[in-house]
């Protein structure tokens, strides 16, 4: 086994590696809500929370189930892709009296789908990732190192590269690996990697970290054995 | 001096009655909204101005933990204070013999008045019922030598003397 081995990938059976499906534990935690949710009195109070508001949205009571079935939480990206998933369905004229502390009427949250969209799955894959460039926004970084990350990135302009602004790198960067993942081109097929890809970038260009740099360009040459990455030999 | 206007007012609030704690539940674009089936409408009867006022000024708030609607009782009497004070400088601007009423320091304490401090919050209060049960139909018009006029501008002064003194 090389260093440049995708031990992950290698473990997927022939489907698995001909489809490519990204791999989360998101789907496995959507499974454990059941179908059909009624919802009497004590759940609705339960959803709703401390808000201030009466009402409920959908995501409020998605988050809701994913924590009480999943021991989970969502972030916004998570909860964005899920949310279709799920729906409303209440009778006219069903009614919630605090009198007797009931619920009159049918109300309930159902499934409209069992699987999401790989499509939507894979929007996933990088938004966090991103979040920690982002970041950078804030943080006093290098500049050489990161001039060093956008020639690893590539399709940088000139001009970008030359540039001394700091936050005009961080567009630049936030950019490009924003194309990245939206087009696909490192076919990364675990959110958890795309996630870590920001944060070793982070780590090099604030404190020179070099176990992340090398994360990094291990992850970079892997993108050229044309096939999907699920994971790598990190270096501590 | 007491204020025993707001008294019988804090009074007369508390036996108004509050809407029943029951929504409808309606969908709306994947969002469920609860909205009061029935508000509630206060039957009692009264011809007293003041009283009028806090029906009309009614407002409630939905207590969750409670589980009931609740009087706010404060945010009334405030309302009511807001609404009596506008009338009274409103009756100052229209009937006071001056070109400039606004400019006046009878208008200016008016209006800088603070009802929940104030020793004349009482006597405020019962110009207003004075004033209002003595008016045409139109609220706060009368005859320019009316006695009632004459009556309100001098209790109006007095009541400011009597607000400066007893600061």
């Amino acid at each position: 086994m090389g260093i440049f081995d995708d031990k992950k990938f290698d473990s997927l059976d022939w489907i698995s590696q001909a489809v490519e499906p990204v791999e989360t534990d998101l789907m496995g935690a959507f499974g454990q809500i059941p179908d059909v949710v009624e919802i009497d009195f004590e759940l609705y109070q339960a959803m709703i929370g401390d808000s201030w508001s009466m009402d409920l949205s959908i995501d409020h009571a998605l988050r809701f189930l994913i924590t009480k079935h999943a021991q989970r939480t969502l972030s916004f990206k998570e909860c964005e892709v899920l949310k279709g998933s799920l729906e409303f369905v209440i009778n006219n004229g069903t009614e919630i009296d605090y009198e007797t502390r009931t619920i009159r009427g049918d109300f309930r949250i159902v499934k409209k789908e069992q699987v999401v969209n790989e499509k939507d799955l894979l929007s996933l894959v990088g938004h966090e990732g991103i979040q920690h460039i982002e970041n950078l926004r804030y943080s006093n970084f290098n500049i050489s190192r990161m001039n060093e990350v956008l020639e690893m990135v590539g399709k940088i302009s000139d001009a970008e590269m030359r540039s001394r602004s700091h936050r005009a790198k961080v567009v630049t960067l936030r950019n490009r690996l924003r194309d990245i993942f939206n087009n696909d081109e490192w076919r990364i097929r675990t959110p958890e990697l795309g996630r870590k890809i920001g944060v070793w970038i982070h780590q090099y260009v604030t404190s020179g970290n070099l176990a992340a740099w090398s994360n990094f360009c291990r992850l970079k040459l892997m993108t050229h054995n044309e096939r999907a990455i699920y994971s790598i030999q990190e270096a501590e | 001096m007491s204020n025993n206007v707001l008294d019988s007012l804090t009074v007369f609030i508390k036996s108004l009655s509050v809407s029943k704690p029951i929504f409808t539940l309606s969908q709306d674009r994947g969002r469920v909204t609860a909205s009061l089936k029935e508000t509630v409408r206060q039957t009692i009867e009264t011809s007293d101005p003041l009283e009028l006022l806090v029906i009309y000024n009614y407002r409630e708030s939905f207590s969750r933990d409670l589980g009931v609607f609740v009087i706010s009782e404060q945010q009334i009497l405030s309302d009511v204070g807001v609404h009596v004070k506008e009338k009274l400088q409103e009756f100052l601007y229209k009937y006071m013999a001056n070109k400039k009423p606004n400019q006046t320091q009878l208008y200016k304490w008016l209006q800088y008045l603070d009802l929940r401090s104030s020793a004349a919050t009482n006597g405020i209060f019962l110009l207003y019922k004075y004033l209002s049960l003595n008016t045409g139909p139109k609220q706060m018009q009368f005859a320019n030598d009316s006695e009632h006029v004459k009556n309100g501008l001098l209790i109006l002064e007095k009541l400011k003397e009597y607000d400066e003194k007893s600061k």
